[in-house]
């Protein structure tokens, strides 16, 4: 369903964007394949909303090449309202018709775009409605409703035009944590269910890691790497995707001899997959999680820090270190299970390990 | 305005306040001086006092009798204060409208005629003129913000020309000038003419206010469900537009049917045309002048309160 076999249904190519003299996208390239479940995630000002309103050109593109659902989009193309009516959208700011009620907000698109019979458009009106569970909210109008529920009115009229393609916008930001995981489930079986192609965007990662079959890191308008979530959290290509996708300790240090890295005092070993380590100044990475407790591992960076203080986060606990050496404290994060029994108190001596094979190497930000 | 939910008594029920309103009314009537008047009189009459007793005798009585009607009005529900207010104001119009003495049989006699004949056209004249003002206004609006050099330039100089000439000088313009052109147009086309391309030209402002009163969001999410420009226009924008622009507007109605009076000078036959015609034969001038001036007030009042509806439709949504 989601492989990369057949043509693309969104293929961008090249795209750069203008405001004024700002350029908010640079050089983006990206495809999205029938069926396929694509997250635009990045931090705020970074071009997200700009990049997916190229895609139906609710804002004009100065190069590059966009083609949606079969058709290439530019400035002069005939009967955009077409493709628009292909692709649902849901905003940001969720723009709801104010003066419609909520079944008119749904119908609004296939009853005076489409052409499609009143009754008709009524009934399909019902049904997503259904489908997002607001069937009594029917006939009030959008400022009779809560935030969630203007949210679910907002994606219920995307749908409703039976689109092929569907471009969200932050469609959850506007929601509580609890409501918010169960409309991310309720989104994934909306897809699902009517097969339709999604790109969304995010600026949360939990959400970006957890709706997507492909992510799209973007920041400062140029896209950072693209992969499915495990392979960006896994194998980050940049620090800053390191950074934005999950939680990574970040230690600067100089790497004087192939696959080793100088930290002030310690030395750490990367394994081949680190990525690139050969000279110069670096940075190394690793994930508060892989950091090993029973310090007997072999092929590990053995680590003799001092506790600092620990965070109880529910599931998990996070235990800040400082290691010799190093003069700088990093976070290790544990099963609250586990953590009850090896949890230091506070100044405490422990030995860790950081295994190579999770250590990521990256060439130093410039700061 | 949204008030508060807090409530506290009215003002003029407070002692303070009302002396000091008092205080202010006695000082405006013995200003006034009402000695003059037959209460003024009966007062320095029964009382033995002088003239400048009963100048301040009838300040007082009457500055009294207004506080005291101020806070016993004030004791009861809005909705009847504010009818009881517009019933006392409008006792104190009528008396003032008696002190002219009217001929009631006069009235009587020519006011089937002022209505049958000049009601009707100036009700038609309006009627026509503000529903061609309206479909200008539409169009001007939508000219003015489409970017287009041409219905932008058009526009922008229709609405300078006719708002910046007088009216009167339009209605000339269009019925003397017309004709050198050799258009012959009647005088209610004239008038009627002249009155929508003046009152589209206001009109058409309005419009463009309330069109670009409309958020771009509500065009961008029409266009994304795939509504193209007419159906945006008609479904979305200007539906939105309408509550913003019906206050104005109704402004605009309201002027207008005053101002179709101005095309009494080309011989149209509407309501101040008859009202200056009817009494002149027999110099009986004010019965008609105030009559049609009564005719008109009830007219801007049914406007009124059809606004009001209509505003209050609009309301209900949000
Ligand atoms: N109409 C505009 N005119 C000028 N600059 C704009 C305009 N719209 C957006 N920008 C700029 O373009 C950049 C990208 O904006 P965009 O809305 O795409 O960000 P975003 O990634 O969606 O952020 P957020 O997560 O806050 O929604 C920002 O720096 C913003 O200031
Ligand atoms: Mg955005």
């Amino acid at each position: 369903m989601t492989g990369n076999d057949g043509a693309p249904i969104i293929s961008v190519r090249g795209l750069n964007k203008f405001y004024g003299e700002f350029q908010a996208l640079k050089n983006i390239s990206l495809d999205v394949f029938p069926g396929g479940r694509v997250v635009v995630c990045g931090p705020s000002g970074s071009g997200k909303s700009t990049l997916i309103r190229c895609i139906n050109r609710l804002e004009a593109h100065q190069g590059g090449e966009i083609t949606a659902a079969g058709r290439r989009v530019h400035a002069q193309m005939k009967n955009i309202h077409l493709l628009r009516a292909d692709i649902g959208m849901v905003f940001q700011n969720f723009n709801l018709f104010p003066h419609l009620t909520v079944t008119q907000n749904l119908t609004a698109g296939p009853v005076w775009a489409l052409g499609t019979p009143e009754a008709e458009a009524q009934k399909t009106a019902r049904l997503y409605l259904e489908r997002v569970k607001i069937p009594e909210q029917a006939e009030k109008y959008p400022a009779q409703l809560s935030g969630g529920q203007q949210q679910r009115v907002a994606l219920a009229r995307a749908l409703a035009i039976s689109p092929a393609l569907l471009l969200l916008d932050e469609p959850l930001s506007a929601i509580d944590a609890k409501v918010r995981q169960r409309l991310r489930r309720e989104i994934k079986q909306l897809q699902r269910d009517f097969g339709v192609t999604t790109v969304m965007v995010t600026h949360d990662q939990e959400e970006a890691l957890t709706m997507a079959d492909r992510i799209a890191v973007i920041n400062c308008g140029r896209i950072e790497q693209i992969g499915a979530p495990r392979e960006i959290y896994d194998r980050p290509a940049s620090a800053f995707v390191a950074d934005f996708l999950g939680t990574m300790n970040f230690f600067d240090g100089v790497c004087a001899v192939p696959g080793t890295v100088r930290v002030g005092d310690c030395d750490f070993r990367c394994s081949d997959e680190s990525g690139v380590c050969d000279g110069g100044e670096v940075t190394i990475a690793f994930r508060p999680e892989h950091i090993e407790w029973n310090s007997g591992g072999g092929g590990g960076n053995r680590l003799c820090c001092v506790a600092e203080g620990a965070e109880f986060l529910g599931a998990v606990t996070r235990i800040v270190l400082r290691a010799d050496g190093v003069g700088k404290t990093f976070i290790a994060e544990l099963p609250s299970a586990l953590a009850a029994e090896l949890m230091p108190a506070e100044g405490e001596r422990v030995t860790v390990t950081a295994p190579a094979a999770e250590l990521r190497v990256f060439p130093r930000l410039a700061q | 305005m949204h008030a508060d939910t807090v409530v506290s008594d009215p003002l003029i029920q407070k002692p303070r306040i009302a002396a000091a309103v008092l205080t202010a009314a006695f000082a405006a009537f013995f200003f006034l001086n009402f000695a003059d008047t037959s209460f003024g009189r009966m007062l320095a009459e029964t009382t033995g006092g002088g003239d400048s007793f009963a100048r301040a005798g009838a300040a007082l009585a009457l500055a009294l009798l207004f506080v005291g009607n101020l806070v016993l009005i004030s004791f009861f529900p809005v909705r009847i204060q504010i009818i009881a207010v517009w019933l006392e104001l409008a006792a104190l119009f009528a008396a003032f409208f008696l002190v002219f003495d009217l001929n009631a049989m006069f009235i009587q006699s020519k006011l089937w005629f002022l209505i049958s004949r000049g009601l009707t056209t100036t009700l038609y004249v309006s009627a026509a003129a503000i529903s061609i003002a309206f479909v200008i206004a539409v169009a001007g609006a939508i000219a003015k913000l489409s970017g287009n050099g041409f219905a932008v330039a058009i526009a922008s100089f229709y609405t300078s020309f006719f708002r910046g000439l007088p009216l009167l000088m339009q209605v000339y313009l269009i019925y003397l000038g017309l004709p050198q052109l050799g258009f012959v147009v009647g005088a209610v086309p004239a008038g009627i003419a002249a009155l929508s391309l003046c009152y589209g030209a206001y009109m058409t402002e309005i419009f463009r206010a309330g069109i670009e009163s409309i958020p771009k969001g509500q065009w961008e999410a029409s266009r994304a469900v795939g509504l193209r420009f007419g159906a945006i226009m008609r479904r979305i924008i200007l539906p939105q537009a309408a509550p913003v622009v019906i206050p104005p507007t109704g402004n605009q109605f309201i002027a207008m049917l005053k101002d179709s009076s101005l095309v009494s000078v080309i011989g149209v036959w509407e309501l101040m045309f008859l009202s200056r015609t009817l009494g002149t034969k027999t110099f009986q001038h004010m019965e008609m002048l105030i009559t049609v001036a009564v005719i008109y007030w009830i007219l801007t009042m049914a406007l009124e309160v059809v606004q009001a509806r209509i505003e209050g439709h609009y309301r209900a949504r949000r």
